[in-house]
């Protein structure tokens, strides 16, 4: 079986084992959550041997160049000598702007890079590694334009367990220093020829982040058509930026704004009760089939599913655009 | 003379047609299991790779790929008329005149004994 070497030390691969599994089982300790090559956090630097494509499918050019894979992507069939990415290693270093409250349970982050740091470009909708003073890291989506504001804001959700939420909400401060990967995900606007297509705007929770930050840059390209965004959560409570985002709907023609959840007991007037997934079928009309742009965002299970009604009623395939936020995997418990 | 998949329109045939064809078996409960997979963008890729098979172009199936890949579905006659229909009925839905859809109907049927592990 062929081995992985970390820092001076050799691992012997099971059959079919990833190196993130190998490492794990060998109580390494790599950063990862998705376990299907789709968040980035368990990024490894191959020194000598070779990998299948598949392990960096999905990477930055610049990031393949480097010799970089995903660890639970990346089956080898012959010894590999591999390197964490330091912190600092293909990241760019940050520094924490704001960290302001949206909502009971939802952060803004507002990160700048320090004055030194090259970094990259971006486009709203994308996501991007953050990774935590501890090592920790996890994938947000972009809700902004970078290259208007001069920062990038991400929505942070608070979860019980999550170690890199626990410490963005309990210790993380602004001043404080943090490190940047990215960016990854084609969800975001793209119109080269200046069409006038209708885009609906779909998610739950905080996938409104990477839907803000879309429906905001084609406001600002001027975009012609129609943009629908419909927000959906359990309660109100789940909801935020409602109120801007009613104000944007009445201020701008052709944009329409809907709040929608399960149950409505605090009988909160801007949200109304209906199934988003209904909702959004019923907000595309056949004419449009052709032409139609969807964006899917948030929990997983709501977006493969709403993904497959969507093309089904007739969306073109390749006008879908996801962004699945698959969190970490159940761990076994120690 | 130019084969079957020029004379259909090459790979933007197959970017035409794959939105019907995909549509059209997971539409149909006979055979919608085999293809509804959560990872959409990889079905589609399985779902070209096919249909450029089936008009004739550049693939690198093999018979043994063929079988392998259908082993453990189980699979029956009425399965492989169902997705056989449906190719036929997508290339119709595009209006491919009637000589090339019988062409690549012919290619279609040359992998029946693999599909089936007959």
């Amino acid at each position: 079986m062929p081995k992985i070497s970390l820092d001076d030390k050799q691992y012997s691969l099971d059959a079919d084992e990833t190196v993130l599994d190998c490492l794990l089982r060998n109580e390494q300790d790599i950063s990862y959550a998705c376990r299907s090559g789709v968040c980035q956090s368990c990024l490894v630097k191959v020194t000598h041997g070779t990998v299948d494509e598949k392990a960096s499918a999905g990477l930055k050019e610049t990031l393949r160049a480097d010799g970089y894979v995903l660890a639970c992507q990346c089956v080898p069939d012959n010894d590999l000598t591999i390197a964490m990415p330091g912190a600092d290693a293909a990241a760019v270093e940050v520094t924490i702007l704001s960290k302001t409250p949206l909502s009971s349970s939802v952060m803004c982050l507002r990160l700048v890079p320090v004055a030194s740091a090259e970094f990259f470009t971006s486009r709203p909708g994308q996501y991007l590694s953050l990774i935590n003073p501890a090592g920790v890291a996890r994938s947000y989506s972009i809700a902004n334009d970078f290259d208007a504001d001069g920062f990038w804001e991400v929505h942070v959700a608070s979860t019980s367990h999550g170690l890199f939420t626990q410490w963005l909400f309990n210790e993380a401060a602004a001043g404080m220093t943090l490190h940047v990967r990215g960016p990854a995900g084609d969800c975001f606007y793209v119109n080269k020829d200046n069409e006038d297509f209708p885009i609906l705007l779909v998610g739950t929770g905080t996938g409104l982040a990477p839907l803000y930050g879309i429906l905001n840059t084609a406001l600002r390209s001027g975009h012609q058509g129609p943009v629908t965004l419909l927000h959906g959560g359990l309660n109100p409570t789940r909801l935020y930026l409602m109120d801007e985002l009613k104000q944007l709907s009445t201020e701008k023609s052709g944009v329409s704004y809907k709040a929608l959840v399960l149950s409505n007991d605090e009988g909160d007037g801007r949200v109304e009760v209906g199934d988003l997934t209904q909702v959004a079928l019923e907000s595309i009309r056949p004419e449009d089939f052709s032409r139609q742009r969807v964006y899917l965002c948030g929990a997983p299970d709501f977006v493969n599913t709403m993904r497959r009604s969507i093309f089904l009623k007739g969306v073109k395939s390749s006008n879908i655009f996801c962004d699945a936020f698959v969190t970490r995997a159940p761990v076994l418990a120690a | 003379m130019s084969s079957v998949f020029e004379k259909i329109g090459g790979a933007a045939a197959v970017d035409a047609a794959v939105d019907i064809f995909y549509r059209r078996v997971l539409s149909d409960p006979l055979i919608n299991k085999f293809f509804d997979s959560v990872d959409m963008d990889r079905q589609i890729g399985k779902q070209k790779a096919f249909l450029t098979m089936a008009f004739g172009g550049p693939n690198s199936y093999t018979g043994a790929d063929m079988r392998s890949a259908h082993k453990h579905m189980k699979l029956t006659e009425a399965h492989f008329s169902a997705v056989a229909g449906h190719l036929q009925g997508t290339l119709e839905e595009l209006n491919v005149p009637a000589d090339l859809v019988g062409e690549v109907m012919t290619i279609a049927a040359s992998t029946h004994d693999d599909v089936l592990n007959l």
